[in-house]
């Protein structure tokens, strides 16, 4: 006779969401097996160092490992998920092999969005999305003079500062109007657009990539200023695509990223989701959204795990990133939307501190090298305190003392 | 033999706001949690930042930067990194703050 089989989770993807995951489910006390299928041939890595450490060489990548040598978790690398059955609750992998599960979790992630326009082919031209990729734009980068950085979002600007601190010449084109346009309000955009600059990077806004040319590797780009730019590699920067595919093909819902519902599971009750891959309502956004962020990935993945074990739950960070360039750690926290009103406080150009207020509660607030004070907006923000623009402009007062 | 370096008084050290020292090349944050005071290493393991300008709540610091959390009695990292903060050994004289850090 057969021993029963362990009840098994299966985790598809090995990124953040993963990784959370799986430390969620072994501290909940889950004790079924935990198998891992990971698309890259690597354990889950932590990802903000591919476009800072990873690339200046400050750390390698076994110091990134994002889960400890001895975690039970069975890890299937170089393996994609090729096809789910939900009825018979089984998932073939890309070898040929299949795993059985009695709660499976999606988490892909996403792809890096590749360039289109002529000359995209050439050697020389890169995305970054993986450990891979990171590796490769680090060496690309001791043996160039002039990059090109197509895309002025975080990852496009993150590469730009290591650039220009490893001393190359940095050229970010980017085809809107401003930086990060999709993340963070105008005020903002203009610091980040000011900061690059006075560190040399020459940064053209409203300005598209026409072609590149080059024989096997690309020398020259083509901008839509008229510009021509003689390159020695190019980083595009221009968002990412969610893997949902295989959620799609299973005949789950799927609207730009899985749709999921507060506990992260998807149409079936078996398949949860978590990550960048996700679509999910958002009480701070007051909608559903698909976050792309470290943060995120981790917070969601919990909720996903606990979800898969059953266990009732309420989902309550506030949403919340990162970026650090040259010299800055900027935090985005909560949201600013349109109509907000932006409240200035200190009025520093080197380092801007700006809450947004709607309603008389605080909806955001992103802060420059101001973490200690941000961390007072957010305890503002979970409690729900009513403020006024002038107490929080007012730096005689103490942020603590308003909730 | 542990050499103690006395780093400040027990009054200094505010419940619930870590602060940081160096004693000779080691940066160190200490703080103060029911009365009771710890010291570890003040760089964070996750990414370089200071754990002395991060927050305390209860027997956690958290990092400003990133949000990796340490327990600070044992240095034990809860959340985000994966690599425990060193911890030195602490002692209350007459209302001053002793730590050493060379002891192996």
């Amino acid at each position: 006779m057969n021993a029963p089989r362990p009840e098994t989770y299966v985790i598809v993807g090995g990124g953040h969401a993963g990784a959370s995951a799986a430390r969620t489910l072994r501290a909940e006390g889950f004790d079924g097996r935990v198998v891992m299928v990971c698309a890259e041939r690597h354990r889950p890595y932590e990802r903000p160092a591919l476009s800072k450490s990873i690339l200046l060489g400050s750390k390698r990548l076994d110091e990134l490992a994002l889960l400890p040598d001895g975690m039970d978790v069975d890890f299937e690398l170089g393996v994609a998920a090729r096809a789910i059955n939900p009825a018979s609750r089984k998932v073939t992998l890309s070898d040929g092999r299949f795993l059985e599960y009695e709660r499976l979790l999606l988490a892909p992630g996403g792809r890096a969005r590749e360039l289109s326009v002529p000359g995209s082919h050439l050697d020389g031209i890169h995305v970054l999305r993986t450990a891979d990729d990171g590796l490769a734009i680090h060496a690309a980068l001791a043996k160039s003079r002039t990059v090109l950085i197509v895309g002025g979002g975080w990852i496009g600007l993150e590469i730009a500062a290591v650039a220009r601190q490893l001393g190359r010449n940095v050229v970010v084109a980017e085809a809107g109007a401003r930086l990060c346009a999709r993340s963070v309000p105008p005020s903002t955009s203009e610091f980040l657009l000011r900061k690059h600059r006075a560190e040399g990077v020459d940064v053209r806004v409203d300005c598209a990539l026409s072609k590149f040319e080059g024989d096997t590797a690309v020398r020259r780009a083509h901008l839509s200023d008229g510009s021509v730019c003689e390159v020695d590699m190019v980083v595009a920067g221009i968002g990412m695509v969610p893997n949902t595919e295989l959620a799609q093909s299973a005949g789950l819902a799927v609207d730009d990223g899985i749709v999921v519902d507060s506990h992260c599971r998807t149409s079936d009750q078996y398949i949860f989701a978590a990550g960048d891959v996700t679509r999910q309502f958002c009480e701070w956004h007051r909608h559903s959204v698909r976050l792309e962020s470290w943060n995120n990935a981790i917070q969601q993945a919990a909720v996903a795990a606990r979800g898969m074990l059953g266990l009732a739950q309420r989902r309550a960070d506030i949403p919340w990133f990162w970026s650090d360039q040259f010299d800055l750690n900027l935090q985005v926290l909560g949201v600013a939307p349109p109509g907000a009103i932006r409240v200035s406080r200190g009025m520093s150009a080197q380092a801007p501190f700006d809450i947004f207020v709607v309603d008389g509660t605080i909806a955001g607030a992103i802060a420059v090298n101001g973490a200690r004070e941000l961390r007072k907006v957010k305890a503002l923000m979970a409690a729900g305190s009513v403020v006024t623009e002038r107490q929080l402009a007012d730096m005689s007062i103490d942020l603590q003392t308003l909730r | 033999m542990s050499e103690w370096s006395r780093v400040c008084a027990v009054g200094d050290l505010p419940d619930g706001e870590p602060k940081g020292f160096r004693i000779g090349d080691v940066p160190i944050v200490v703080t103060r949690v029911d009365g009771a005071c710890y010291a570890a290493h003040d760089i964070c393991t996750h990414a370089y930042a200071l754990l002395s300008e991060g927050f305390l709540e209860g027997h956690v610091i958290e990092c400003p930067l990133h949000g990796a959390k340490y327990d600070v009695r044992d240095g034990k990292c809860i959340a985000v990194a994966n690599t425990d903060v060193k911890t030195y050994p602490v002692q209350v004289e007459a209302g001053e703050v002793y730590v050493t850090v060379t002891d192996a």
